[in-house]
């Protein structure tokens, strides 16, 4: 047999992609989710995961390049959306400057 | 007069992670932004003070506009951001406070760690906020009220390679004959022999974790509203996962779920671990 199911308490490690990286984020006046890392969360996330090691290896490289452009295509997107608006509103999800952006297609709600 | 943080972050001060947003800088500075965690259906507008039950120890009120609410706590207009024992912290917190919604109001649209409507422009972040739930009334109320009575479990299923590599060795009939007929062989023949049963036996060991990843997804998705695919995460442990999934299950097709993960556990060389109930972070 097997070793039998283990039902811990949510931990750190179940709660660290969820919290970061999903969940509703405003932006703009539009809902979106993103399937990836929004962009303070990645901030956040490169200090917990050793992004920066991970970046150091071809591979991560490039995925760090896809998502980059991305996140500039989407932020000019929201940009544009912006501009439309007579009347803008309310919120984003908190940013820095220069941060890095997040992965994933962002789905407008 | 869009609430975004990088005009505020632009400052001198802004240069480096370690000496900018300290946690007690949030309550402490200007709390003029509201740090937000998530949706709730809220048909009564009655303002619910949840108690100092949020990031560092803040106080978790409900913004109610309409049909919905926002969880919320004062803060400043700057992100959450420190090393990895606050962002510890943080994350369980901004977890709990979810925990609770979900059980107290039945049904939580959780937001994503950081978000934090800000004022903007001569409007205060409470107009803002209040403007966007405005906005979203109806959008935001259907979705959370389309969670209601479902949950979200973490269902991870690991395996032990040298079991299963001993196990295929042990039944497979071809590698079987392969070891048989090395031993009639000479040196040189019988090494090629053994090269090529190691080909088939990884063949069949790989054949043998896709078919339990299958059969793990199959089930979970007959159990499930929705399931995730999520990257599979290496502990550092002799074990592999073979399925990292994200369930929203409805909470009275939680057993069927609870078999499926004992009924796994119970084949030698395999563990599951399922988390949950959580938030339906994966599934807003």
């Amino acid at each position: 047999m097997g070793e039998s199911t283990v039902r811990p308490e949510a931990g750190l490690v179940d709660l660290l992609d969820r919290v970061l990286d999903r969940g509703l984020v405003l932006h703009a006046d539009i809902m979106i989710t993103l399937a990836g890392i929004p962009l303070v969360g990645l901030t956040l996330r490169a200090q917990l995961a050793g992004i920066e090691t991970m970046i150091a290896d071809p591979q991560m490289r490039e995925w760090d390049k896809r998502i980059r452009a991305q996140a500039t295509r989407r932020a000019e997107a929201a940009q544009a959306i912006q501009a439309e608006k007579a009347a803008p509103a309310a919120a984003i999800p908190a940013a820095e400057p220069g941060a890095d952006l997040g992965r994933g297609e962002a789905i407008v709600a | 007069m869009i609430g975004s943080m990088r005009d505020d972050d632009a400052g001198p001060d802004a240069s480096g992670p370690d000496e900018r947003a300290l946690p007690e800088d949030h309550e402490s500075v200007e709390a003029v932004a509201r740090y937000v965690y998530g949706i709730v259906p809220a048909d009564a507008a009655d303002a619910v003070d949840l108690g100092e039950i949020g990031l560092d120890g803040s106080r978790v009120h409900l913004f109610v506009r309409g049909r919905v609410g926002a969880l919320v706590h004062d803060c400043s207009a700057h992100p959450y951001d420190g090393g990895e024992a606050a962002a510890a912290e943080w994350v369980l917190a901004h977890h709990r406070v979810l925990q609770l919604a979900m059980s107290r109001w039945g049904s939580v649209l959780p937001m994503t760690f950081n978000t934090i409507v800000a004022p903007s422009e001569g409007r205060t972040a409470d107009e803002n906020l209040l403007d966007w739930l405005q906005t979203e009334n109806e959008s935001l109320r259907l979705r959370v009220d389309g969670l209601a009575g479902k949950a979200e479990f973490g269902l991870q299923v690991s395996y032990e390679p040298a079991v299963i590599l001993r196990q295929v060795a042990e039944q497979n009939p071809e590698i079987l004959r392969m070891e048989e007929e090395a031993k009639t062989k000479s040196a040189g023949l019988a090494y090629l022999g053994r090269q090529e049963m190691q080909r088939v036996l990884r063949r069949e060991v790989e054949q043998r974790v896709r078919e339990l990843f299958t059969t793990v997804y199959e089930r979970a998705r007959a159990c499930s509203d929705r399931v995730n695919v999520e990257k599979v995460k290496h502990d550092g442990s002799d074990l592999k996962m073979v399925a990292n999934l994200s369930c929203l299950v409805a909470l009275d097709r939680y057993p069927e779920l609870e078999a499926l993960a004992d009924e796994i556990a119970g084949h030698e060389g395999q563990t599951v671990r399922l988390v949950g109930p959580l938030p339906p972070y994966s599934f807003c």
